[in-house]
């Protein structure tokens, strides 16, 4: 698709063809190709772990890709680390840069130009370096011996841009950098990119705002599941298209051939509800009920807030606006949380979920000692007993529950934690991310077991970043974009399609009204 | 099966115990008698009363630096207290009352203020042992009651028992201890504590409960040994306290548990405190002084935290 847009003129900036990584058992990018022409400004449109940032890496140096080729100016390169990419002149911006909080803009700015004991430049020229890339953005009145810790979420990331420019570069890749500017900042960095172009270099940028694609980008590839499927110059790509092509219809296909329909039930008597809720103060408010026997989804990109409401749920952030509370009884901690029965599945398993050295019997029962026990006592036989009946529920497979839950497969592993949290009995379970990292038969095991929970009269929220899973198990998906509620979608309405749409912010069916 | 690795999992240490028997026989020609065995058993007790605390503090993530200072403190007390006519079971509750006070503090100060515990307990220590010296100015005057002197000595005899009452008394409490880590909700807690102080908190333990009752165990604990080495030595001593520092951590790390929590147990440390009682005998056999012994044992703690430190667990190779 890639060939019918060049002409012969000037060799591809960039072109990459066919790269391939894995990590794991998870295949990050399966085949993706890129081209970027000089003086072109190329955006990079796809949907959570479609491969993008893998790409980025790989064109950083920081990843290897397994298989594929990668040719600079028409003849062939290999990016081995962060150092040769700076030296084929790749500068890129990630979402956080600027690290250093107490140090000063210019400090941030210079770092890792210097050598470890030998300046580069003297201090004046240093500054007058500083300054001039700082004013390449619009931003000659910052005042550069201020410490970075003391700018705005905006004003850092135009730092962050602006450190890449001291560095020779042809290629700068911007990587959701544009996320917390305001309109004028944007602006100006917008015409700051347009003149860089102007001078024969290139962008390539990430961005999850369609509107910023369609106004700027010369052409746009689009990534799904680890492939580039388009590349499209402007003007033969729109919103509505790129959203078409981010969402992958064989695949749903796929997962609903091993995930059981789900029959469409009543809804129970209410379990949770939020009233006033908002994300942070000034973000608009809305209610929300978790029913008995309802999984409920919870979708959005990387970063727009629906972790942080699973974790004020669980009773692990206070709230911002509004109440969490169960049958009246609000939840202001964690500790409320499990006291009425909502229970929360951590996302990272092996920093947040496992007891890694403890057997399996231990990390399942760990949550329901005090019932289990008499007077504080508790015989090996009570513990194996309750432990082996909630992982027959979970479906955990393993040779024996007094081993290590290391030893435990992944998927296994996330089986037992589940295990965990049945056995405390729980009325709402609060999972961040169950499937992720999780084998094809595990996964399919989860899917049975959350739709039993679920029959049983458990309701379930659910976060995944895997839309095809939402589509299949949920009976509505809550979707958040930029911290805020963006939109319900329920049964009839869901589809990859409308979430994908929902999870950009752009309007379709099923957007709660603000 | 399950019994048997457990079993081999300890055999290490008690293994060495059983060795460095023989080598001290070696080096001091007649080691070997009742006499002897009896005085290892005795030293092994009051280590092994002192390491308890250092053992469940290390299990949860922690350590306990304040031993030292809390058996000072018991020590002294002891003699004050029951040489002005107190009752020696009121001055004992006193004395555990006040160690309990120690103990929540390090607890509280440690998870809640999220203070580094070896920093903690070693300034809490250095707060104890100031405390002290400024009331006694170093002189201490008292006495302990007769029975208390039998109770760790030698030739002492727990009723129809031929062995000293503090040695009976650690046989109790090592049961006790196995139960409390293995058999108890506390236990359970205490070792998910340790192996993932995260993960622990979001499934539900109470982490602040559980570390302020370790720590109180601990000062208590370290009160109880302070209390019978003012048996022993008949006289009270604020720095009597001092060479457990060294010993309870070396006897914690010969026994096998590592530093960073969540593995090993009490049952290692015991076969430690043999180990580590018999070295300090060997040393004092080839004619070394308190310093030297503490000069070795030091060496010896990172010889073997380099090699356990090292080798990746079982249970993370799998």
């Amino acid at each position: 698709m890639h060939r019918a847009v060049h002409h012969p003129a000037p060799p591809l900036l960039i072109e990459a063809r066919d790269l391939r990584r894995r990590f794991g058992e998870t295949v990050a990018l399966a085949a993706c190709s890129l081209a970027i022409r000089p003086g072109e400004i190329h955006a990079l449109v796809g949907e959570n772990g479609s491969g993008k940032s893998t790409l980025i890496k790989i064109l950083n140096g920081i990843v290897a890709a397994e298989s594929g080729t990668l040719a600079l100016d028409g003849a062939p390169a290999r990016l081995t680390s962060p150092r040769a990419a700076q030296r084929a002149g790749i500068a890129t911006v990630f979402q956080e840069t600027l690290v250093l909080d107490e140090m000063s803009v210019r400090d941030n700015m210079i770092l890792g130009l210097d050598g470890l004991v030998r300046r580069r430049a003297a201090p004046a020229r240093e500054a007058a370096m500083v300054r001039a890339a700082l004013a390449a953005l619009g931003l000659d009145v910052l005042d550069i011996e201020r410490p970075v810790g003391t700018l705005s979420l905006a004003r850092r990331q135009l730092v962050g841009i602006a450190r890449a420019l001291l560095r020779p570069w042809r290629l700068l890749i911007l990587d959701e950098s544009t996320s917390a500017l305001d309109i004028a900042d944007r602006d100006r960095l917008f015409a700051a990119l347009r003149r860089f172009r102007a001078d024969g270099r290139s962008i390539l940028f990430v961005s999850h705002r369609m509107d910023e694609i369609e106004t700027l980008a010369d052409q746009a590839t689009v990534l799904r599941a680890g492939s580039s499927v388009a590349s499209l110059p402007a003007g033969a790509f729109s919103t509505d298209i790129l959203l078409e092509l981010m969402s992958s219809r064989e695949e749903a296909g796929a997962a609903e051939g091993h995930a059981p329909p789900r029959p469409r039930r009543s809804r129970g008597r209410k379990l949770l509800s939020l009233c006033g809720f908002a994300l942070s103060a000034g973000k608009p408010q809305f209610d929300f009920d978790l029913h008995a026997g309802e999984i409920v989804g919870v979708a959005g990109l990387e970063g727009h807030g629906q972790v942080a409401f699973l974790e004020c749920i669980a009773g692990l952030r206070p709230a911002p606006a509004g109440a969490v509370a169960v049958e009246q009884a609000p939840i202001r901690s964690h500790r409320d949380a499990l006291r009425r029965g909502v229970t929360f599945l951590p996302r990272d398993r092996k920093t947040e979920g496992i007891f890694a050295p403890l057997s399996v019997t231990d990390n399942v029962t760990v949550s329901c000692l005090p019932r289990l026990a008499r007077w504080g006592a508790l015989a090996p036989s009570w513990l194996t007993t309750a432990a082996l009946a909630m992982c027959e529920r979970a479906r955990v497979r393993m040779t024996g529950a007094h081993l290590p839950i290391a030893a435990l497969s992944g998927g296994n592993q996330q089986k037992a934690l589940l295990a965990r949290l049945l056995a405390t009995r729980p009325r709402v379970l609060v999972l961040n991310d169950p499937m992720r990292g999780v084998d094809l038969g595990a996964k399919r095991d989860l899917y049975d077991v959350l739709a039993g929970l679920a029959a049983e009269g458990i309701g379930i929220l659910l976060l995944s970043t895997e839309l095809v899973e939402l589509c299949v198990l949920c009976d509505r998906v809550m979707v958040f974009h930029d911290h805020a509620l963006a939109a319900t979608l329920d049964r009839t309405e869901l589809a990859e399609r409308s979430l994908i749409a929902a999870m950009f912010g752009q309007p379709g069916p099923g957007v709660a009204a603000a | 099966m399950h019994l048997l690795r457990r079993v081999a999992g300890h055999g290490m240490p008690f293994a060495l115990a059983v060795a460095l028997f023989f080598v001290i026989n070696l080096v001091i020609p007649g080691y070997a008698n009742l006499n002897s065995l009896l005085s290892l058993l005795l030293l092994a007790s009051l280590l092994g009363l002192a390491a308890i605390g250092q053992t469940l503090t290390i299990l949860i993530g922690g350590f306990d630096m304040s031993i030292p200072a809390v058996i000072g403190l018991a020590n002294v007390l002891t003699a004050l207290l029951y040489g002005a006519g107190v009752p020696i079971w009121t001055a004992a509750v006193v004395i555990f009352a006040i160690a309990a006070v120690i103990g929540f503090l390090n607890g509280f100060a440690a998870r809640y203020l999220r203070l580094n515990p070896l920093v903690v307990t070693l300034a809490m220590g250095s707060i104890v042992l100031g405390a002290i010296w400024a009331g006694t100015h170093g002189e201490v005057a008292g006495s302990v009651p007769n029975w208390l002197v039998q109770t760790v000595s030698v030739i002492g005899r727990t009723g129809p028992i031929p062995l000293p009452g503090v040695v009976v008394l650690w046989i109790v409490v090592i049961a006790g201890v196995l139960l409390l880590e293995r058999r108890s909700v506390l236990g359970r807690w205490i070792f998910a504590a340790g192996a993932n102080p995260r993960a622990a908190e979001l499934a539900g333990v109470p982490m602040l409960g559980v570390w302020i009752t370790v720590y109180v165990l601990s000062a208590v604990l370290a009160a109880l040994t302070g209390i019978l080495l003012a048996g022993f030595s008949g006289a009270a001593d604020p720095s009597v306290g001092a060479p457990y520092l060294v010993t309870t951590v070396a006897a914690v790390v010969v026994g096998g548990t590592p530093l960073t929590g969540g593995r090993g147990g009490y049952g290692r440390t015991v076969a430690g405190c043999f180990v580590v009682t018999e070295l300090s005998t060997l040393l004092v056999g080839l004619g070394l002084d308190q310093a030297g012994q503490q000069m070795c044992l030091g060496f010896l703690i990172v010889a073997l935290v380099a090699i356990y430190g090292r080798e990746a667990p079982l249970s993370l190779r799998l």
